[in-house]
Order: structure tokens, then C-alpha cells, then sequence
């Protein structure tokens, strides 16, 4: 199925950066226009869903060149989901940060970078192509470079330089895996490498592949042991872009991870599901371990973003229907979460201008409505009824016991505890106590109060109603299981 | 800027060159090696030399109106890219057709080229941009 849909959400992203460079020296016009893009964006991202459950997998062959040959944007049931979720959690940002940033911020190329950015995490989702999908990757890592160093603190630039190094080097291997891929079977398309892909099996050359790509996704999407980056770079730029970034940027290499574990690495070589779920265990245990021992708002949610992924990859390296269900129904949960707390990260550090616990307090008497925000979200991410993380982990428990995997489930309960342990902590020092710093009143707190409570909203909804999305994750993790028939149905699609 | 007569000729004689051989890569680039990219970085190189030459003189800076040229490129790019789905072909589908122009003969006129052209002024500015924040003095 041909559609020109397939690509406007890169294309809308793309033509807002274009308008808001131009008009980046004024806020009021930038911000009407980002907003705007944004929402057109969301609505073309829920037409595309609805397109995919009702007509299957939709396709676009760029320059009208057919699949093996020229570049195609595949659209599945879990590219319209991702994309879909990142124009929800990205317009609730985008309204936080109206209202949140600095002058000086917003006219030094925020929006233009936001944009940017989108159109980077947009096309990862949609391309069907393996070195498009490195390219999508420059793309959102040269704007998630500028939007990291935004306001030049002198902590900000010295982990940026970190952050850029060490996604230079993943990007570097990205790029030589990439080679070899081409090498061993001369086609980078992923609906004709899931035909051509297998026949390395035998020679050794799919095991090297798959620990590259691994090594590289894992980089990105911060696994264990290679997460270290992670919690020191998210701290430093303004908790706005913090947030964008710890919902949505780890989330594209786990969505990489995701597409081609299921269309090339499960199938062909056996150990890839055993080293993915050590792997899933080993990061919700370090990464909630970590988050244990720090005295910051910011630092604790950026441990914990580490922890939950490694629910996602609990999902992926079960590999069964309801597994693979759970965990890309976590992914969704988690970016909605995930992101909204860092939100209220940034509205207690807005009215307290500090994220530092130990000289936090009070928060709730301040602001009633922010503490039950974070609570809920808060519930969400420990995975309390009745919120988006409950059915979440429930699906993905359910399958580690179908499944037989009993260790993977224990850690997987015990991290839910420590994590709820770690939100008590956060409420009962940032919330609760007497008020320990005078509040300032800051413009814009009821728009930032709506963004948060917008995201929570849709993770009680998500909870309550599960059911609403769950036919979707089926679809999707039925698609993602059956690489034979996603194959075949983008090679074979006619061009006009 | 310490001026110096050697470069400051050398430079006089070789930035028209620098300009006619990046028309000449812009416009092989269609069917040979050359192209937008690589012709905006030797239209590039002329204006390093320029600099070099002359310094900024009195200009205070050119990052911002240089950027406004990254921005007219990636348009020019997205609306060439764009302009095939009004017509209901996908995205980036080109045509081209032939056109007899007098002392050339017939010439080839493709769409392909004006997104060339806007990957020509994309890099330009991109990299003049570069090239003032490097070169300036704070």
C-alpha cells in the first residue's frame, strides 16, 4: 500500500525547523508555530495508526524506486504506535517549555532543534532501511547535541562532549556493522535482508553482526554495562529537554533493537535471547540500584529511566506474543510516564530552583495539584493499579511465568518495589516535610500544571482501559513476530 | 590581519576559478561525480579565503543572516522533495525533460537539480556559518 502519509511526519517537523530559524530572534511567533506543527504532526501520527489497523502495513518508496532498491519508509502497527507517542509526550514538552525557558534559551534555535530532533526519532521509526536508520540516528543526535549544551553552563558542555564522544564511537561501529551487513549479503534494505540475512548463519558472520548491532543499540538505548553515559548527561541541560530526552531518545535504540532483533538476529542466531535477557535483568537491577543512592529530583529519574528499560528488553528477549505486547506497551507507558515526572521535576525546580532533595520540602503544601501529579506518575513507573505501568508489567510477567523464566520475573518484581521505594523517597523529602525553601511564584504554572497532568491523564487511562490499546500492541507484536510476511508484503508492493 | 601582498593576489586570482569550478562540479554532478555538496564546499573554500585575506573587516558577525541561507536551502530541498505528492507520486519521485537551447543544443532540465541546489546553499551556509564562528574574535 502506497502512501504519501508515510513520510509528513518527517516532512512537517522538517518545514517548522525551516520557519523557525527564520524566526528564532521572536518567541511568541516561534512557539504558535512549533505548537501548531506539533499537533498537525500528532494527527497525521493517529491517522496513521488507525491507516495500519485498517489496511496493514503502509509503504512509501521514496522517488517511486521499489523496495529492494531504493529506500522505503515501512510503516507497522509498532512504527504509527512510536510515532504516535512521541507527538503526544513532544507536544506536552513543547507547551511545558513555552512557558519554561529562558528568553535567551528560546531565541538560541530551542524550537528549530526541538523540530529537528522530531524529524530524527520520527524517521528511525518509519524507515525500512538500514543505513537510513543510521542517518535518522545523525540526525536526532546532532540536534539532541545542541539542545544538551543549550545555555553553555560549563557542567552542561563538559558532559555534552562526553555524550557526543561516546555516541560518535557507537556510531562509528553502527556504521561498520552496517558495512558488514552490505559485505555478506549486498542489500541494506530490511524487508530483503529478512530473506537474505539467515544464509549467514552457517559461516559465523550473523553472530558478529548481531553482537555490533547489539553493542551499538545497546550504547544508545543505555543497557548494562553501557548505560554509564546516561544518568550524568541527562542531568545537566534544562529539566524541559532532560524530560524530552529521557522519555523519547533511549527509547529510539530500543525501538532499534526491538525491529531488528525480530526481522534478522532472533531467527538466525541462538544465543541473541539468552543475552538479552541477562542483559534486561542486569540493567533494572543496576540501574535501580543506582538510582538508590542519589539525593537529587533529576539524578534518581535518570537512573530509573536506565531501570526501566531493561523492562523493555525483559519484553523483547521473552519473545513471545503477550511478551512482546508487554513490552511495547512499557515502551508507551514509559515515555508517557517517565517524561511527565521529569516535568514535575522542572515545575518544583521552577517554584523551589533546586532539584536537590536534601534541600527540598514542602512541596505539597505549595502546590497540591503537583504533588498528586507525581504521585500518580510516580505509581505509574513502581507499576501500581490502576495505572499504564500495572497492565504493563502485568503483561510482561504473566509471559516470563508462561514462559518459564523465573529469575527474570523475580528481578523484575523486586526492581518494582525498589522503584517504588525510590518515588516514596522523592515525595516524602520534595513533597512532604516542612517547607524548607520559600516559594517563588513564577509565570505559567497553570500551562505547565496541564502539560503534566495531560501525560498522567493518558497513563490513568491507559491503566483503567487498557483494553483500548491493547488490540493495537497485539497487532503490532504480531507483526514484529511474523518478519516472513512484513518481508514480503514491502517487497512486493507495487510502485505507481 | 597582518596583510600580506603574496596571498592577497594569489587569493584575487584564485577565487573566480574556485566559483566557475564549483559551477562546473554543480552541474556534472548530474550524471557524474560532483554535485550540490561538494560544490557548496568549494564555494566554501573561496570564502575561507576571502577571510583569511581580508578578515571580517567592520561586518560584526554573519552567523545569523547565514543561517537564514542553511534555512532557504533545506526549503528549496523539502518543497523539490515535496512537490511530486501534489501531483500524487510519492515523495522525491524527479522528472526531467529537454529543452533546445540556442548554441548548446539540447539540454537536459531535471528536477533532481533543484534540490542539488538546495543541498548546494545548505552547505554553504552551513559551513560559512562555521567558518565566522571559528574565525571570530570575541
Amino acid at each position: 500500500m502506497m502512501n504519501n502519509l508515510c513520510v509528513l511526519p518527517v516532512v512537517i517537523p522538517m518545514a517548522a525547523g525551516v520557519l523557525l530559524i527564520l524566526t528564532h530572534a521572536r518567541p511568541v511567533v516561534s512557539r504558535a508555530i512549533a505548537i501548531s506543527a506539533n499537533i498537525l504532526s500528532l494527527g497525521v501520527a493517529l491517522a496513521l495508526v488507525e491507516t495500519v489497523r485498517a489496511d496493514g502495513i503502509q509503504l512509501l518508496a521514496f522517488g517511486n524506486w521499489p523496495a529492494p532498491f531504493g529506500i522505503v519508509f515501512t510503516v507497522d502497527m509498532l512504527s504509527a504506535l512510536m510515532v504516535a507517542v512521541t507527538m503526544v509526550v513532544s507536544t506536552a514538552t513543547l507547551l511545558f517549555a513555552s512557558v519554561s525557558l529562558d528568553d535567551r534559551l528560546e531565541k538560541n534555535f530551542f524550537y528549530p532543534l526541538f523540530q529537528f530532533l522530531l524529524m530524527g526519532v520520527n524517521g528511525a521509526f518509519l524507515t525500512g532501511d538500514l543505513f537510513n536508520l543510521f542517518v535518522w540516528f545523525e540526525v536526532l543526535l546532532v540536534s539532541s547535541y545542541g539542545l544538551m549544551a543549550l545555555g553553555s553552563q560549563g557542567y552542561q558542555l563538559q558532559e555534552t562532549f562526553k555524550y557526543l564522544v561516546v555516541n560518535a564511537l557507537s556510531s562509528a561501529l553502527f556504521l561498520i556493522g552496517i558495512a558488514l551487513v552490505y559485505g555478506a549479503t549486498g542489500t541494506l534494505n530490511m524487508a530483503d535482508l529478512v530473506f537474505k540475512f539467515p544464509a549467514l548463519a552457517e559461516s559465523g558472520m550473523a553472530g558478529v553482526i548481531a553482537v555490533i548491532f547489539l553493542v551499538v543499540f545497546g550504547i544508545k538505548g543505555a543497557l548494562f554495562p553501557l548505560y554509564v553515559w546516561l544518568p550524568r548527561a541527562y542531568y545537566g541541560p534544562p529539566t524541559v529537554i532532560s524530560g524530552l530526552f529521557g522519555g523519547l531518545l533511549t527509547k529510539v535504540g530500543v525501538y532499534a533493537l526491538f525491529r531488528t532483533v525480530t526481522l534478522f538476529f532472533a531467527p538466525s542466531s541462538s544465543f541473541v535471547l539468552p543475552l538479552l535477557s541477562f542483559v534486561a535483568g542486569a540493567t533494572m537491577l543496576l540501574g535501580v540500584l543506582g538510582a538508590l543512592s542519589q539525593w537529587d529530583f533529576k539524578r534518581i529519574l535518570s537512573y530509573h529511566i536506565v531501570s526501566q528499560i531493561g523492562y523493555m528488553i525483559m519484553g523483547l528477549a521473552i519473545y513471545t506474543p503477550l511478551a512482546l505486547a508487554g513490552g511495547i506497551f512499557y515502551i508507551i507507558h514509559h515515555i508517557l510516564v517517565k517524561t511527565s515526572l521529569f516535568l514535575v521535576a522542572g515545575a518544583v525546580e521552577k517554584r523551589y530552583g533546586t532539584t536537590n532533595l536534601r534541600a527540598l520540602g514542602g512541596a505539597a503544601d505549595g502546590s497540591p495539584l503537583l504533588a498528586t501529579l507525581f504521585m500518580f506518575a510516580g505509581l505509574a513507573l513502581a507499576g501500581a493499579p490502576p495505572l499504564s505501568g500495572f497492565v504493563a508489567k502485568f503483561m510482561l510477567l504473566r509471559s516470563g511465568l508462561e514462559a518459564a523464566n523465573h529469575v527474570i520475573v523475580a528481578i523484575s518484581i523486586v526492581v518494582s518495589f525498589l522503584t517504588l521505594y525510590s518515588m516514596m523517597k522523592i515525595y516524602r523529602y520534595a513533597f512532604w516535610r516542612e517547607e524548607a525553601e520559600t516559594a517563588i511564584v513564577v509565570p505559567g504554572e497553570p500551562v505547565r500544571t496541564f502539560a503534566i497532568a495531560s501525560l498522567v491523564t493518558l497513563s490513568l487511562v491507559l491503566g483503567l482501559g487498557g483494553a483500548l490499546l491493547l488490540p493495537y500492541v497485539e497487532i503490532a507484536a504480531a507483526q514484529l513476530l511474523d518478519p516472513a510476511a512484513w518481508g514480503t508484503a514491502v517487497l512486493e508492493a507495487r510502485v505507481r | 590581519m597582518n596583510d600580506s601582498l603574496i596571498l592577497a593576489t594569489a587569493v584575487r586570482i584564485t577565487r573566480p576559478v574556485l566559483f566557475l569550478f564549483a559551477v562546473v562540479l554543480f552541474l556534472k554532478g548530474h550524471n557524474a561525480p560532483g554535485g550540490g555538496f561538494i560544490a557548496g564546499l568549494v564555494t566554501a573554500v573561496a570564502v575561507l579565503l576571502g577571510l583569511l585575506v581580508h578578515g571580517h573587516g567592520n561586518r560584526k558577525t554573519g552567523r545569523p543572516t547565514f543561517l537564514y541561507v542553511v534555512a532557504a536551502g533545506l526549503g528549496l530541498a523539502l518543497l523539490t522533495a515535496l512537490a511530486p505528492t501534489l501531483l500524487g507520486w510519492p515523495f522525491f519521485t524527479h522528472s526531467f525533460g529537454f529543452i533546445d537551447l540556442p548554441l548548446l543544443g539540447s539540454v537536459e532540465l531535471a528536477s533532481a537539480a533543484l534540490f542539488d541546489l538546495g543541498v548546494y546553499v545548505v552547505v554553504v551556509g552551513n559551513v560559512v556559518t562555521v567558518l565566522y564562528a571559528l574565525t571570530e574574535r570575541r
